[in-house]
């Protein structure tokens, strides 16, 4: 039964010593036990081989999960998708949905990056997310991209997971939004984040 | 590492005692010295001289102009306050302002300064101001960039958010790392 949000109320916040894949287990179990206060039902998770995926299937039964992957072509390799067979299989055969999506922050301002070494929006935008982690750039930019797919609703808290490179260091609570409202976007709970 | 956050209800005024009490508890953990806080008239600058005594305080106000030209909405009062009991006040030009807000109200048009800034503001205006100001102190030579400090922001009144990092300049600001965030609205 979700507790009634009160008014100003102190909760608690892990940092961890460092970001990265180590962290993973912890921020999933974390995710856990406040979806499980706040009454939230629906998580995003970053996954860009299935590491975090697979793990989040099983840490999150019962909720609606929506893993958000890599962009096919990653790094300039056409047509690769990191995402493997495997995850897919469990993660679907679990009831889990999979999205497969430009990236929000990346898509043509990485095009103006990698080929005019021209910084643009996205990445303005990008960059200056990173300055509370690379994860937590990851958990606006996944949100956003499921609410686009319609994957989840604009007008329900979700707990949105990402990290930094393989695994998930960082989640937070938020109100998904569609991209053209980015400025609208409102990061409500952060519940980890590695220290940097 | 498990440690406390605050979040407020709702963002705005009602929060700054609550805001100084949290930065004054986690500086003396952390045996932090320095305190950067967004100010825009000097009542919550005024407060904070009271409820940080004994820290060192940066008061950073809007830039002389803001509202209308030759205009400074922080009142001469506060400012003698301040000053009295070793605070120091700057007034600069904004980081995230300056050229770019010129470029919004002459052309309509949003540059780098504006998207940094909304895309800081979606952790609450208090967070962009935060963030702002210690940059700003880095850059008139108030705060060291290899010191941790605690900084203050809020909306236009008041205080809500208050977090730890080690300054920066504006130049590197992309280096910027924010350590803790000490509390901060919720937006209900």
């Amino acid at each position: 039964m979700a507790r009634e949000i009160e008014m100003s109320r102190e909760a608690k916040i892990v940092y961890f010593k460092k970001p990265g894949k180590r962290n993973t287990d912890e921020v999933l179990r974390i995710a856990k036990e406040w979806a499980d206060e706040l009454g939230i039902k629906t998580v995003v998770v970053a996954s860009v081989w299935g590491y975090t995926a697979k793990k989040a299937m099983d840490v999150f039964e019962g909720m609606k999960v929506v893993v958000v992957t890599a962009h096919t072509g990653w790094y300039h390799e056409p047509g690769l998708q990191r995402f493997t067979e495997e995850s897919r299989k469990i993660v679907e055969s679990k009831g889990g949905k999979i999205l497969m999506a430009p990236h929000v922050f990346g898509g043509l301002s990485y095009a103006m990056q990698d080929k005019f070494e021209t910084a643009m929006l996205g990445v303005d935008m990008g960059n200056t997310l990173r300055i509370l982690g690379q994860g937590m750039k990851v958990v606006c930019e996944v949100a956003m991209a499921a609410a686009d797919a319609g994957l989840v609703r604009t007008d329900e808290e979700v707990i949105s997971i990402g990290g930094t490179g393989m695994g998930a260091d960082t989640a937070v609570v938020l109100k998904p939004v569609n991209v053209h409202d980015f400025f609208d976007l409102r990061i409500k709970e952060i519940l980890c984040k590695p220290r940097l | 590492m498990e440690l406390k956050t605050v979040y407020f209800e709702n963002p705005g005024e009602e929060n700054t005692d609550e805001v100084l009490r949290i930065a004054r508890e986690r500086a003396e953990e952390l045996g932090i010295n320095t305190i950067v806080i967004a100010s825009v008239t000097g009542k919550t600058a005024v407060k904070a001289m009271e409820a940080l005594k004994g820290f060192s305080i940066i008061i950073v106000s809007h830039c002389t102009g803001f509202v209308k030209p030759n205009t400074q909405e922080f009142s001469e009062e506060s400012r003698r306050a301040v000053e009295s009991k070793g605070g120091t006040v700057l007034t600069v030009t904004s980081v995230f302002g300056g050229l770019s807000t010129a470029m919004r109200k002459k052309f309509k048009t949003h540059a780098l300064g504006d998207i940094v800034a909304n895309t800081l503001r979606i952790f609450g205006d208090g967070m962009k101001e935060a963030i702002e100001i210690v940059v700003t102190a880095a850059d008139a030579g108030l705060v060291r960039t290899d010191e941790a400090v605690i900084s203050i922001g809020g909306p236009e009144a008041g205080a809500d958010t208050a977090i730890v990092c080690k300054p920066i300049n504006a130049i590197d600001f992309w280096d910027l790392k924010i350590g803790e965030i000490l509390c901060k609205p919720r937006f209900l």
